[in-house]
């Protein structure tokens, strides 16, 4: 009977030898696609990019102090060359991710420590997923509220103590942005204090510290590191962000570090420089290429130090 | 005992006290984001909830077939395609006899928005039984009257030159209303119809289409792979260069912003593989590559 071979000792046979190695490589073709993409975003990005270093000097997109991007029509016009100095759009871009960083991390941190060490589970369970909600509303969404109810709000409470405030602030954007920010920096925060080893508390307490003692001597210092880290995922986010900017921010570059002013961003130039007809070897299309190389290089600078703090905090007390 | 470890020294007092106003930090912080979150909730929904209404305006219409079709073939192009202006205007003659002379007619034509009479050769189309008959039809009226009456325009407020409703619009939308002629109805439009000029007769339809094809594209391709993947990094892959790469670079690959998958979408799909522009697919295209590395790294998590 075939049923008493003893199976135990059979060789796998040839076929399912070939269909498990048929399987592995269409599996590890999937895994293959996130490679191939990133070559993909660094190839095209640079390649557009040396087009156009190949027509501005490198030198003058970064550091030249001036961005008006316009193309000649015709060879004699006036301003036929345009300035494609890259430095307004980062300040502007710094400007906006600085508010909403200063909105962010008091917000961020004293609800992640709120939740991780004083809320009850009953709280924890209502307030966290409330939190998370913020995090899944669209950037859209948030850019049309900045720029319809939060820009007139401060532009008009900017009159009223006599202040100038541009339609298109900084504050407005970076502040509507600081509140996007909230759940990214509490969730991994809080995951980050949740793995604070309970005996460093259990020491601590044992010193006659109190509760807050304990957290903002104890606790926190060790989570140090890992917070750094989603404190930079948080700006590397507020650096790409777009939509908000977009609809809440202004057009025109403008070198100042005034939150009162309208500024523009890298993100809101590479929209506007691509929306409309283009020819698309023109220094005008190829600048927004190269302002995203710039900032993805900016921001996966600033992921790949704040991962490795991450990992090597999570290390140290797994 | 030494003093201060006594619960009621004024050092435990103070150390108790800064206890409870750090929790209190802690609520504050939390209070302002969900509040920031219902402000937001509530301050679009009341900017957004007039365009579920819209302003519609009674006409009694003859449709004389003279004037609709007068060598009576039926057809449907002609049917939809014929002057359809002369007839509404008749119909709010019948309330305004006195917009007699071609300033004053135009003027009242312009309560009706402008897709009204479009509506009306829809209508007269899909029913040509409808030529030789008499009937009260609802058809939209123009934004400037809907945001009349909506109350978005004060009359008192705005001197008459600032507005494009003048007083005597006014007067004759008043008289409608007092009629029964003029009344807020559902926007129907608002969710059958494209884009459009007038924002009266606008509507959501296409664009829902357009993020529903291009949510199924991105759904079709990156939930397979995305799975996928994660079923080979957690199940399969021995640690090995090979894996290690592959796990860093989806992590980095979660945080590239959205803007940069745009232009790799140009890049590549429009201008390298000459796809066709504005189509689902492409965008579908890019959108799974955007949230791969997401799916890959919450299924494997959980």
């Amino acid at each position: 009977m075939e049923l008493s071979q003893d199976l135990t000792l059979r060789r796998a046979s040839r076929s399912s030898q070939i269909r498990e190695y048929a399987i592995q490589g269409a599996l590890i073709a999937c895994s293959l696609v996130a490679i191939f993409t990133t070559i993909g975003i660094v190839a095209s990005l640079a390649f557009e990019a040396i087009r156009f270093f190949a027509k501005i000097p490198i030198g003058s997109f970064l550091f030249g102090l001036e961005w008006s991007p316009q193309t000649a029509i015709r060879a004699d016009q006036v301003g036929a060359t345009g300035a494609f100095g890259i430095l307004p759009l980062l300040t502007g871009t710094l400007l906006i991710s600085f508010i909403a960083m200063s909105v962010a991390t008091p917000l961020g941190l004293l609800s992640a420590v709120y939740l991780a060490e004083f809320a009850n589970t009953k709280t924890r369970n209502i307030v966290k997923p409330m939190l998370e909600l913020l995090a899944g509303i669209p950037t859209v969404v948030y850019g049309f509220f900045a720029a319809l109810v939060v820009a007139p709000l401060i532009r008009g409470g900017g009159a009223e103590v006599g202040l100038q405030i541009s339609s298109e602030s900084a504050l407005a954007a970076g502040s509507v942005m600081g509140i996007m920010l909230v759940p990214f920096i509490s969730s991994l925060s809080d995951d980050v204090i949740n793995a604070v080893p309970q005996a460093l508390r259990d020491a601590s307490y044992g010193m006659g510290a109190t509760h807050t003692e304990t957290v903002t001597q104890v606790v926190l210092p060790a989570a140090t590191p890992g917070i750094i880290g989603s404190l930079l995922l948080a700006i590397s986010r507020a650096i790409g962000e777009t939509m908000i900017v977009v609809m809440a921010a202004g057009l025109a570059a403008n070198l100042t570090a005034n939150p009162f002013e309208a500024v523009t961003t890298m993100t809101v130039q590479i929209v506007t420089l691509l929306t409309g007809d283009q020819e698309f070897d023109s220094a005008k299309t190829l600048a927004a290429f190269a302002i995203a190389l710039y900032l993805l290089v900016l921001t996966l600078g600033l992921n790949i130090v704040a991962l490795k703090l991450v990992d090597k905090y999570k290390k140290k007390y797994a | 005992m030494p003093d201060y470890l006594l619960t009621t020294s004024p050092q435990m007092a103070k150390r108790h006290a800064r206890h409870k106003r750090f929790q209190w930090y802690g609520r504050i912080a939390i209070g302002i984001s969900i509040s920031f979150m219902l402000l937001m909730f509530t301050a679009i929904f009341f900017r957004g909830i007039g365009a579920f209404q819209k302003t519609m305006v009674a006409v009694d219409v003859k449709f004389t077939e003279s004037q609709i079709d007068p060598s009576g073939t039926r057809d449907e192009a002609t049917l939809k395609q014929a002057n359809y202006k002369p007839i509404l205007l008749q119909g709010l003659q019948q309330l305004v006899p006195e917009a007699t002379d071609r300033r004053e007619r135009n003027q009242l034509y312009k309560i009706l928005s402008n897709g009204a009479a479009f509506d009306l050769g829809e209508r007269v189309a899909n029913d040509p039984d409808l030529i030789g008959t008499s009937k009260r039809v609802w058809v939209a009226a123009s934004s400037e009257v809907d945001l009349y009456v909506k109350g978005k325009i004060d009359p008192v407020e705005i001197p008459e030159d600032l507005r494009r409703l003048k007083d005597q619009d006014i007067a004759w939308v008043e008289r409608f209303r007092e009629s029964g002629q003029l009344k807020k109805k559902f926007n129907t439009t608002f969710f059958t119809t494209g884009d459009s000029r007038e924002p009266e007769m606008a509507g959501i339809l296409s664009a829902a289409l357009g993020s529903f094809f291009s949510l199924l594209i991105c759904f079709l391709i990156a939930f397979p792979l995305g799975i996928l993947t994660a079923v080979y990094l957690e199940e399969y892959a021995k640690k090995s260069r090979l894996t290690d790469m592959i796990e860093v670079n989806i992590n980095n690959l979660a945080a590239v912003p959205s803007i940069v998958f745009g232009l790799l979408g140009l890049a590549i799909f429009l201008n390298f593989f000459n796809l066709p522009r504005s189509t689902p697919l492409v965008g579908g295209m890019v959108l799974a590559l955007m949230t791969l590395p997401t799916i890959i790294i919450a299924s494997r998590s959980i």
